[in-house]
C-alpha cells in the first residue's frame, strides 16, 4: 500500500504531477516563473537539492558506507593540521562552480558531506559535524565532553582522527594568524 | 466566473535557440524522471510495508 506519509511525499507528488501535466521541463519552469516569480528558484531547486543531499548522506553501499562518508574520509586522509582549512577552501570553490546560485543549497550539501572551512569558528563546528558523519552511532564532541564531566574524567580518550588534525589549538593559532594579517 | 481554460498564445514557450536547449523542450526527460520516480516510490513503499 502506497502511503502519503509526510510533506516530502506531497512535494514529490506535486512536482512530478506538474512535470507530467506541463509535459516538458521548459513549460513547467515557465509556468512556475509566471505564477510565483519571486520564489521560482527555491520551489523547483530546493526539493531537488534536498533529494541529492539525502542520497549523498543516507544511501548506503554494501559495506554500509555512504557517499558523504567516503568523501569525508578522503578529505580527512588528505588533510593535515595546516592544510585542512586550505582543502576546505578549495572544496568550497569547486562546489561554487557546481551549485553557483543557492547559498543554502551549498550549505546543505556541505553540512551533509564535509565540514565548513570558511572560518575558524565553523572549523570547530565542522569537526563535530564530520565526526558525526564518520561515526553516526558514536558520541559527538559536546556529548562526549558532557559525559566526561559527569563521570569525573573516567572515559577513555576519543578516537576521533580529526582531534589530531584540527584541534582547538590549531583553530586558535589559525585565528591568530588570520587576525595578524 | 470569467475563467477561460485552454492555452493562450502568451503561454507558448519560444523554440530552442541552441542545440543544448532541445532536451528541456522535449518530454524525454519528463518521462524518464516520472518513470524513475514512480519506480523508486513504489519500491520504497513496498519495502516500508513489507
Amino acid at each position: 500500500m502506497i502511503a502519503i506519509s509526510n510533506l516530502n511525499t506531497c512535494n514529490f507528488i506535486f512536482l512530478m504531477l506538474g512535470l507530467l501535466l506541463h509535459w516538458t521541463p521548459k513549460r513547467l519552469l515557465a509556468a512556475v516563473a509566471k505564477a510565483v516569480p519571486a520564489t521560482v528558484g527555491v520551489l523547483i531547486q530546493f526539493p531537488l537539492c534536498g533529494a541529492i543531499a539525502t542520497i549523498l548522506t543516507t544511501a548506503k553501499a554494501a559495506g554500509g558506507v555512504t557517499v558523504s562518508g567516503q568523501i569525508a574520509r578522503l578529505f580527512v586522509s588528505l588533510s593535515t593540521q595546516g592544510s585542512f582549512p586550505l582543502s576546505m577552501g578549495v572544496y568550497s570553490a569547486i562546489l561554487g562552480f557546481l551549485i553557483p546560485n543557492l547559498r543554502e543549497a551549498k550549505a546543505a550539501h556541505r553540512s551533509g558531506c564535509l565540514p565548513e572551512g570558511a572560518g575558524p569558528l565553523s572549523l570547530v563546528q565542522g569537526e563535530d559535524r564530520l565526526w558525526r558523519v564518520l561515526n553516526p552511532d558514536g558520541d559527538t564532541g559536546r556529548l562526549r565532553e558532557a559525559r566526561l564531566a559527569r563521570s569525573g574524567g573516567q572515559l577513555p580518550p576519543p578516537a576521533n582522527p580529526l582531534r589530531r588534525a584540527t584541534s582547538r589549538d590549531a583553530v586558535r593559532s589559525w585565528t591568530c594568524r588570520a587576525s595578524a594579517r | 466566473m470569467g475563467v477561460q481554460l485552454g492555452r493562450k498564445a502568451e503561454d507558448a514557450t519560444p523554440p530552442p535557440q541552441q542545440s543544448g536547449e532541445r532536451l528541456e523542450h522535449s518530454p524525454i526527460l519528463t518521462l524518464f524522471l516520472a518513470a524513475l520516480a514512480a519506480g523508486g516510490w513504489c519500491r520504497s513503499s513496498r519495502g516500508r510495508a513489507g
